[in-house]
Formats: structure tokens, C-alpha cells, sequence
């Protein structure tokens, strides 16, 4: 059964039972949840961040708080939405931090870094398939394509394509309107088109 | 590398129709970019927010160690200070009381009179009145109208051995008040049976109380001081502050003390003796 609240995404009645739950100090109904939203929340994490260290980090930071005010959680949006907000403003807290405190590694080689951009799974390439290493490398480039985008049309975009909300779930965690929300997403898409085609990165 | 992802785009530069193809291939790109999460992921939140729990158990557990230090440190030394001076001025509030016996001292005169009395007190058993059971409130008339005069010394040696012993509500010689829980009023009998001066009637203290009440506890006491007390004191008195027979009078009607025609005589036409 699902609790219509107008105009936002519905919130489940079983998400609202395992906050409460969780709220009375259940910590399975809380292991739930967790297990449940894990991956929205790190791939969100992930966009905002360059390691995914980095990122596991701001996801068990998101749900630390989300536990600590989860009391507070009253039904009124999808238990997503709420964890996609906190997640997206411990990713500024992040980023706010990593400017006021540039850490610079010491042990890791510029070819390294290179390497890390790409992305490219740490495998024998010889062995790979010719068709999946082509495969890997796209999508290596649409990361990259992605990741120079503004911040903004970067968090939409891994919203919608990447952890396939609905657009009224993002208009929700945005607080945005429909229509603000599908008229960025064209451009990020068109953005990260250009970039691709800019670059040549395909020869 | 020939691609089919790098053949869309060159169709889409090629022309301007955006094949949906291209979209949909960039699209299907993007999605595969979503990862899952590390392995143990739940379990180590799980762990943060156990270590989390414990953090506040103890801060709460510091807080309320901390609230009771913090009572004990401010409440314990107020006690101190606070208990003993309540206790204190009880204390004082009781001895208060009898010192403002009015058939004692002058209005106004307080314990100053009393640090005198107890510095001419002797400690001479043969001065000290036995101890009494009850003192009357004031000192009765010398001697009713209607009694004949050979019952009067007797009812005054029964009236004066009335005197309690101790001190009811006068310092010791240190000026020091001792704990006399009974509140016996002071009377001309009390002051009598502790100063020097023997008293051989009842007039004879009645008197004293009187001139005291004229002349004024501490005056009287200063005077008193210099003196050698002896039955011609109160006559000394007289005629040491100018103490007029209509004064006395006056004084004595408002303590309800009256006197012969003899005493008056005695103590205001009899010439003073020498010292």
C-alpha cells in the first residue's frame, strides 16, 4: 500500500514502518534501510567525489546522520528522496572541506593518476575481449564527460541516468520543478554529447 | 578503434537529426557508470552507528558526573558557611530576648549593663543566692499598705532568696553569656544577688532597680565601677546625679514600686556618709 502525498513522490508504508522502527531503536530495521538505499547513496556519492574511498566515506557519514535524525523522518517525502538530500549535502560539506584542507598524495605517481581517471579495470587487458575493452573504454569516457560537467547538471544526471530516479523524485530532492528538472537533464545529456564529440576521444 | 559508439557520433556531426541511437547508447553508457557498493558496506555503518550509540551513552554519563561534581563543589561550601551562621543567629535571637527585661534596665539599655554587673560579681558562695524556682516577672511592691512592719523583712529575705543562682541572661566575666535555658525575667532581686552589694530588704534592691531606671544602666554601671559598694550606695547615687525626690517617685509608680515615708527619708534627708 502505498501513502499519496500530493504533488511529491509517494513514501511506502513499509520504508515508513522500518523508520519508525529504526526511530525506536531497532538497528535490523535499520540495517534494512541501509541495505536498501546503499547504492543510490554511493553512486550519488561517487559523481561528487574522485575516489571511491572518498565516497564510501560520505555514504556511511549520510546514513550516520540520517540515523541520528531519524526521529525527525515524518512520512511527508520517500525515505529516498530524504537520504538523497542528506547525501547530496554531506557531498558539500565534502567539497568544502577537501578546498579549505588540498591534501596532496605522497604515494601515488602521476601515471597513476592518469590511469585512475580512465578508470579502466585493473585486468590484463591482453585477455579482455576486444568488444568489452572497447565497451570499458566508453565508458570510461562518458565518466570522464560526466565528471567535467558543473556541479549542478552533474547531480542530475547521475540522479536520472545513473541511479534511474523518476523525474519527480528528483524534483523532489532538488526542490525543483518538473519541467526545471527535465530541462537540465537535456543538457547535461547534450553536454556530455558535446564533450565526447570535442574531445575525439574515439578515434 | 572503430566503435559503434564513435560511428553514432560521427552520423550525428554529419548530419543534424539527432538519431536516437546515439542517445540511447550514450544513455545506456551512463547507466553502466553505477556501482555497487563495497562489500562490507552495511556492516560498517552499522559498526559506526554502535560506536556512535556508546559516544553518547558516555557523554551522558559525563554530563551527569559532571552536573553532580559541579552541586557537590558549590553546595557543600555554602553549607558550611550558610548552616553555622543560621544556627548562629538562633543562638543569638534567644539571649536577645532576656536581656530586655524592662524591670531590669532602662529602656534602651541592653547587655551593657549586664557586662558590668558580671565584672563586680564575686565568685563568693556566701553573695550567691540559692537557686530559685521560679522568679517573679517584677519586683513586688516593698511593702504592702495594709502589712504590719515586722512581717515585711521576712517576706523580703523569702522574696530575695527567690534569686536564682545563675546568671539569668548577664555574661560571666569574660562577657560571655551562660546557657541558661530557663527564662526567668531579671529582677531587682537577680540584679542584687549578683553585684557586691548585699541587699538586707527588698527596698534596698528596689531602689537600685529604681535608680537604674532614672540614671540609666550604663551610667550607672560606669559610676558603680569606681565605687566600694555598700549599703549607703544607693544614697551615693542620689546625690551623685541629682536624683530629686519627685523624680524618684515617678520612676518608681511606673515600676510599680512604692516605698515608706521612712525610706524616702532615709535615702534622700540623711545626710551621705563619708567614704
Amino acid at each position: 500500500m502505498i501513502i499519496q502525498s500530493p504533488e511529491r513522490k509517494a513514501v511506502s508504508v513499509e520504508d515508513l514502518s522500518l523508520a519508525r522502527q529504526a526511530a525506536e531503536g531497532s538497528d535490523d530495521a535499520f540495517a534494512v534501510i541501509v541495505e536498501r538505499y546503499s547504492r543510490l547513496v554511493y553512486n550519488v556519492a561517487l559523481r561528487s567525489v574522485s575516489s571511491p574511498e572518498d565516497a564510501a566515506d560520505i555514504s556511511q557519514e549520510t546514513f550516520l546522520k540520517a540515523w541520528r535524525s531519524i526521529a525527525s523522518f515524518r512520512g511527508d517525502c520517500a525515505l529516498s528522496t530524504w537520504l538523497c538530500r542528506i547525501a547530496l549535502n554531506c557531498c558539500c560539506d565534502h567539497a568544502r572541506a577537501a578546498k579549505r584542507h588540498r591534501a596532496v598524495s605522497l604515494t601515488v605517481q602521476e601515471d597513476e593518476e592518469e590511469s585512475k581517471v580512465l578508470d579502466i579495470p585493473d585486468t590484463d587487458v591482453t585477455a579482455m575481449p576486444e568488444e568489452e575493452l572497447t565497451r570499458q573504454t566508453e565508458i570510461a569516457a562518458v565518466r570522464e564527460a560526466i565528471d567535467s560537467l558543473p556541479e549542478e547538471m552533474k547531480t542530475i544526471i547521475t540522479l536520472r541516468d545513473i541511479s534511474g530516479l523518476s523525474y519527480a523524485e528528483i524534483a523532489d530532492i532538488l526542490r525543483l520543478e518538473m519541467g526545471t528538472v527535465k530541462s537540465r537533464i537535456n543538457r547535461a545529456r547534450a553536454a556530455v554529447k558535446n564533450f565526447l564529440i570535442e574531445r575525439n576521444f574515439f578515434t | 578503434m572503430k566503435s559503434n559508439f564513435d560511428a553514432d557520433l560521427q552520423q550525428i556531426s554529419a548530419t543534424e537529426t539527432e538519431p536516437a541511437s546515439a542517445d540511447a547508447h550514450i544513455r545506456e553508457l551512463t547507466a553502466a557508470l553505477a556501482v555497487d557498493v563495497p562489500a562490507d558496506f552495511t556492516k560498517n555503518v552499522m559498526d559506526a552507528i554502535r560506536a556512535e550509540r556508546r559516544k553518547i551513552a558516555f557523554r551522558h554519563r559525563m554530563v551527569r558526573l559532571g552536573s553532580a561534581i559541579a552541586a557537590a563543589i558549590v553546595i557543600v561550601p555554602m553549607a558550611a558557611i550558610v548552616l553555622p551562621a543560621m544556627i548562629r543567629s538562633e543562638k543569638n535571637a534567644d539571649i536577645a530576648l532576656t536581656d530586655n527585661d524592662p524591670a531590669l534596665y532602662a529602656p534602651g539599655d541592653t547587655a551593657a549593663g549586664n557586662v558590668l554587673y558580671s565584672t563586680i560579681r564575686e565568685t563568693n558562695p556566701a553573695t550567691e543566692a540559692p537557686a530559685a524556682e521560679e522568679v517573679p516577672p517584677a519586683c513586688p511592691s516593698s511593702t504592702p499598705a495594709d502589712m504590719p512592719e515586722a512581717e515585711a523583712p521576712a517576706k523580703a529575705e523569702s522574696a530575695a532568696t527567690k534569686a536564682p543562682a545563675t546568671t539569668v541572661g548577664a555574661p560571666d566575666h569574660m562577657g560571655k553569656t551562660q546557657e541558661d535555658p530557663v527564662e526567668t525575667p531579671a529582677t531587682a532581686d537577680t540584679f542584687a544577688a549578683e553585684t557586691k552589694y548585699t541587699v538586707n530588704t527588698v527596698a534596698e534592691s528596689s531602689v537600685i532597680t529604681v535608680l537604674r531606671t532614672i540614671i540609666g544602666a550604663e551610667k550607672m554601671d560606669a559610676w558603680l565601677a569606681d565605687q566600694t559598694v555598700s549599703e549607703d550606695t544607693p544614697r551615693n547615687l542620689i546625690h551623685a546625679f541629682g536624683i530629686r525626690r519627685e523624680v524618684f517617685l515617678t520612676a518608681a509608680a511606673d515600676l510599680n514600686l512604692t516605698f515608706t515615708q521612712d525610706e524616702l527619708d532615709t535615702l534622700f534627708d540623711t545626710p551621705l556618709t563619708e567614704k
